[in-house]
């Protein structure tokens, strides 16, 4: 066992004997059947993740699956496209009100959002990775490629379809509807510095309204669980319904206690209970400004 | 096409190709080793170890012309790129218009977090002539300073960026 950042970063690199560099995805899948295999993306923080006894590492360094592109039906993005390219990207910043570059924007530093991949971010459940919680307010689905194939799974349900990233499937696109790109949308992140990969809460929000009601509505939060919190309850409660102050305030409360019954003894927790709330109210009170 | 492979020799070490500072370069790597370690081991000290878990941009190099932290990356990673350190932006003697800047701007104090500093602002320079201040406070948002806070830093990009533009005319 080796630590590569004491403290931080716990890695099992001792075995590791071969690192294959495919350039088809094809390739990089077949590289995987050999046992003791794992699949890396380029970028960060990677060697969390390595398996214990890994003896191949296959590279996604030289896979075509750096882009952001329309088809008829959806906005792509390869897992390969780094933050720094979502930020900046004239579709992420023009689609979906933005909230894709912005939301990248958010992450980290600017040294990371160079590395710092799609895929690598949604690979694994972590409760501070970003775009999981921008994803399932976007309704967005993940494609990953497995040794049997591929297969497209909605974000909200990716972690419990139970894929075992790195060592059986690869993350190889994101695709957002565009049906939903005229949505509204609204992402904060909260955190101690600007440059905080963590956050005490990160909310993306996204609604339609029609005649003054809610025709459509996700709220997604995250920092509180590994997967983004998503109260689908509440959401309904809602839902073609008029947001009258009364309504609001419920709700917004409904969604405060809600958070804090993940981990009631904590201070933070208390925080981010009454900043989820704050934000849910703050968010619903736009929205009837917008009527 | 067959892909290529590394694979450990009997001593335990990756080889590696890359260009550094534009010369080509093999290195021999443990694959544990960091591209910041290797890169130390092989002559190149201006990188420097801050904090080695990518959170404090000391460390920062240009990876294919990005800049990056290269503490967290495993040096293998950078097998067949081009990677640029402090060492091959300029000299005491010649250096580049972004290091000019720093000293004119009264930008550095004790200086550990400077190379690092000014690989950011190399890349922000790369992609943007005419940075504004809030650009380039978000750009250098991964170099911490622990001296003389980042006022002085800032207004040395400015400079480097008026330096840079005057050059290019």
């Amino acid at each position: 066992m080796f630590f590569i950042n004491p403290g931080v970063t716990e890695v099992f690199v001792n075995n590791i004997k071969n690192v294959i560099f495919p350039e088809t995805l094809k390739d990089a899948v077949s590289a995987l059947k050999k046992k003791k295999s794992f699949f890396m993306s380029s970028s960060t923080f990677s060697f969390k993740s390595v398996p214990e006894g890994t003896e191949n590492i296959v590279l996604a360094k030289k896979l075509p699956l750096r882009y952001v592109k329309k088809d008829p039906k959806n906005l792509l993005i390869g897992a390969l496209t780094t933050f720094d390219d979502l930020e900046n990207n004239p579709l992420c910043r023009s689609l979906f009100s933005g909230i894709l570059s912005f939301s990248a924007s958010r992450c980290s530093s600017q040294l990371i959002r160079n590395m710092a991949t799609v895929g690598g971010n949604i690979a694994h459940p972590n409760a501070f990775n970003l775009l999981p919680v921008v994803l399932t307010a976007l309704g967005a689905s993940v494609k990953v490629a497995l040794r049997t194939g591929s297969k497209t799974v909605p974000v909200r349900d990716f972690y419990s379809s139970k894929f075992k990233c790195g060592t059986e499937a690869i993350i190889t696109e994101i695709q957002a509807p565009l049906s939903l790109a005229k949505d509204d949308f609204y992402f904060e992140k909260v955190s101690k510095i600007r440059s905080s990969w963590d956050s005490y809460i990160t909310v993306a929000f996204r609604s339609r309204l029609r005649n003054g009601r809610l025709e459509d509505l996700k709220l997604a939060f995250g920092a509180i669980t590994a997967f983004p919190y998503v109260n689908e309850a509440l959401e309904k409660e809602l839902l073609g319904a008029e947001l009258t102050p009364a309504l609001i305030k419920s709700v917004s409360a409904k969604y405060g206690e809600a958070v804090l019954a993940f981990h009631p003894a904590s201070r933070i927790n208390a925080y981010r209970a009454e900043l989820a709330a704050n934000l849910t109210a703050f968010y619903l009170k736009g929205l009837t400004e917008k009527v | 096409m067959k892909n290529e492979k590394l694979s450990l020799d009997k001593n335990g070490r990756f080889e590696i190709s890359l260009k550094v500072n534009g010369k080509p370069l093999s290195m021999e790597v443990k694959p544990s080793e960091s591209l910041l370690e290797a890169l130390r081991k092989y002559g190149y000290k201006g990188t420097k170890k801050g904090c080695d878990t990518g959170d404090c941009g000391s460390c920062a190099i240009l990876m294919d012309g990005s800049s990056r932290v290269s503490c967290v990356m495993p040096a293998f990673l950078a097998h067949g790129s081009e990677i640029t350190t402090i060492e091959g932006l300029g000299t005491v003697q010649n250096p580049h218009a972004i290091q000019a800047a720093f000293v004119e701007a009264g930008a550095v104090q004790c200086g550990f977090c400077i190379p690092g500093m000014i690989v950011s602002a190399k890349h922000l320079l790369d992609r943007n002539k005419t940075p504004g201040e809030g650009e380039i406070k978000h750009h250098l948002d991964g170099n911490l300073c622990r001296c003389t806070g980042y006022v002085k830093q800032i207004e040395a990009v400015k400079l480097a960026a008026k330096k840079l533009r005057k050059s290019s005319k």
